[in-house]
């Protein structure tokens, strides 16, 4: 296959937007359920997700007054792009892109624009409850990214190379328990999920960054949330788990991996309540940094 | 960590909730949209007087008959109404109003019958039956039943004629 | 130009995803508190795939309790204004039908119908949690099949 078909099925197909659509739609239906059932209640059916998007697609858009329409119709459209493309750099099994030299600086570039155009979206709308939870979010990506970016950093350094492909057949030592710990400090809050889930408190600021976006530029951030789902768990499974050749058995183990971090997370959810955001970058620069410096050790001493 | 187990034991057990079709009985006495029984009301209007957000009025545009109008709309469900009315002729159902996008739908409207009086033939509404019966039980005697088709004149009328009758031991001239 | 399969495939979705946005014209809370329990374990009202949004651009169908006040009524019409088409209205309670024990007082303007275009009543005082979610449900079916604001000739 040419390289233009091979960039055009893994952006596209798999690992990119329709395979990255639908499991982060089953991710997060997986995860409104479970959250549900641990507070008592039913939750809803399985294609929830799929119908809350095409819903959303076919609603009129409202612009507010005074706001820039060429960003605000950008904002999301540069998200999802950049989430889609990071989703397509994923040495997911079955990927048909090959990894290159660099490919990790280009993920983590990737990962922090779907933030950014948030933070962006945010002071777009020109709403004030809106600037508040971006004003709030940019504060917590200041706390989250310590342990995220060091974690990835430690990697690279104990593969001796930054190209996933390397990263992920280097054969995995006790520094991979560390850098484990390390990322999974910062999944929930780049889900925005309780306890670090300040940047979209519902009720308090009304919606938080998203309130004056609605149908389609929303339903391009919410299908970006779940594709974001998708990235980071496929970022935890397989960097951490052993790289298997068959391709059924490395979904398998994906997919696998994926449910156990969303476990955990919709645990941590259901059971924490809303910290403030100095207390959440408190917590990122004191547990966090701690975490971020003990993976750096242990990958150069060991 | 008790949140820890309070969340383990939802998961463990199924979930409380209840399908929107499994539809929990109201429990007796509940205060749901009101039934008027015409047979049983005399178009008094206590109804009217003591309902607090006028959703209970009387149309007595009609010279046969007098309409008690009710709008599930407009009522509180306090049970004033219920709890004034003299013959029980109002009561509760215990199901709550339907939920409905058609407001024709909420209005109740019951036509209460005038008869004419047996003597003067003006338009009354006699009392009902079933009320006389629960009034005076097995003792009904018989000057009730003649006097329950008169109207208010021609009730105290014969009233003051038996009085007459008492007092002078003469049966006076029945004259219009 | 519009294909019959995507048209079907929207009004599915309209009806299976109905978003909720609830707000208090002048309302004694009496229904608000019911609302509560329908968001509960007991009556949960997200297996139909209601979820209740902060902000009316997120919603499909408007919650109203209450009568129309003085105070609130350009504020429940901006809000009526600001989300998106197709919407419905749900009226919760006897206040926004007819005003209920608050009509004719000089602060209270009465029933909502004039200010804004109703589609389902859902009349109590206050309604159960199962009313409500009923009222929800016509809603959203009213939204599947595109009958939603027709009633008061409100082209969708």
């Amino acid at each position: 296959m040419s390289d233009w078909w091979r960039i055009l099925l893994a952006v596209f197909v798999w690992p990119g937007l329709l395979g990255g659509a639908l499991l982060g739609w089953l991710f997060l239906w997986i995860n409104r359920k479970l959250m549900a059932r641990l507070q008592g209640r039913k939750g809803p059916p399985f294609y929830q997700p799929f119908f809350d998007f095409v819903k959303l697609m076919g609603k009129e858009t409202i612009v507010a007054g005074g706001t820039n329409r060429i960003v605000f119709y950008a904002l999301p459209l540069v998200a999802l792009i950049s989430m889609t493309f990071a989703l397509a750099l994923l040495p997911l099994p079955g990927n048909p892109l090959h990894s290159f030299n660099g490919d990790l600086i280009l993920l983590i570039y990737l990962l922090e624009m779907p933030a950014l155009c948030e933070i962006l979206a945010g002071f777009v709308t020109r709403s004030l409850y809106a600037q508040v939870g971006a004003t709030r979010e940019a504060i917590l990506s200041l706390g989250y990214n310590v342990p995220f970016l060091t974690a990835l950093i430690a990697l690279a350094v104990h593969a001796k190379s930054s190209s996933l492909h390397e990263i992920v057949t280097a054969t995995p030592g006790p520094a991979a328990v560390f850098v484990s710990l390390a990322l999974l400090l910062s999944v929930p809050a780049r889900l925005k999920s309780n306890p670090f889930s300040i940047a979209n408190a519902e009720s308090e600021i009304v919606a938080g960054i998203l309130t004056e976006y609605n149908s389609k530029p929303l339903a391009v951030f919410e299908l970006v949330h779940g594709l974001e789902l998708t990235a980071l768990a496929g970022l935890f499974g397989v960097i951490f788990l052993p790289f298997a050749h068959n391709f059924m058995t490395g979904l398998a183990i994906y997919i696998l991996c994926a449910l156990v971090l969303i476990f955990l997370t919709t645990g941590l959810a259901a059971a924490t309540a809303r910290l403030k955001v100095q207390h959440a970058v408190r917590f990122f620069w004191s547990w966090g940094a701690a975490a971020a410096v003990l993976a750096i050790v242990v990958v150069v001493f060991w | 960590m008790r949140i820890l187990n309070l969340i383990s034991r939802n998961f463990g057990k199924k979930s409380r909730t209840r399908l929107p079709a499994e539809v929990v009985p109201c429990p007796d006495g509940y205060r749901g949209t009101l039934q008027h029984v015409s047979s049983l009301c005399t178009g008094c209007q206590t109804c009217a007087y003591v309902c607090s957000p006028s959703a209970i009025t009387f149309d007595t545009s009609d010279p046969g008959c007098i309409v008690w109008q009710y709008s599930a709309e407009r009522c509180s469900y306090c049970g004033r109404c219920v709890e004034y009315c003299p013959t029980k002729a109002i009561s509760f159902m215990a199901e709550p109003p339907i939920v409905t996008g058609d407001r024709s739908l909420h209005r109740l409207a019951d036509k209460v019958f005038y008869q004419p009086c047996a003597r003067c033939r003006r338009p009354i509404i006699p009392l009902p039956v079933p009320v006389i019966t629960q009034m005076y039980q097995d003792r009904l005697p018989i000057e009730i039943k003649a006097l329950n088709q008169l109207c208010e004149k021609c009730r105290s009328r014969t009233a003051s004629e038996h009085i007459k009758e008492g007092l002078t031991g003469s049966k006076m001239e029945v004259n219009k | 130009m519009s294909i019959q399969w995507l048209d079907r495939l929207l009004n599915i979705s309209r009806g299976r995803s109905p978003w909720v946005y609830h707000v208090n014209s002048g309302s004694c809370n009496g229904c608000d508190i019911e609302i509560g329990p329908c968001f509960c374990p007991r009556y949960d009202a997200e297996q139909m795939g209601v979820i209740l949004q902060g902000s009316p651009k997120h919603a499909d169908i408007l919650l109203i309790t209450g009568p129309m006040t003085l105070r609130t009524c350009e504020a429940a019409k901006d809000i009526y204004a600001q989300m998106p088409k197709p919407k419905a209205v749900v009226a919760i309670g006897s206040c926004p039908a007819t005003g209920n024990v608050f009509a004719g007082s000089p602060t209270v303007l009465g029933a909502v119908e004039p200010y804004i275009p109703v589609d389902v009543y859902v009349p109590g005082c206050p309604p159960r949690p199962q009313a409500i979610m009923e009222g929800i449900r016509q809603a959203a079916q009213l939204l599947a099949e595109g009958q939603a604001g027709k009633k008061q000739g409100a082209s969708l």
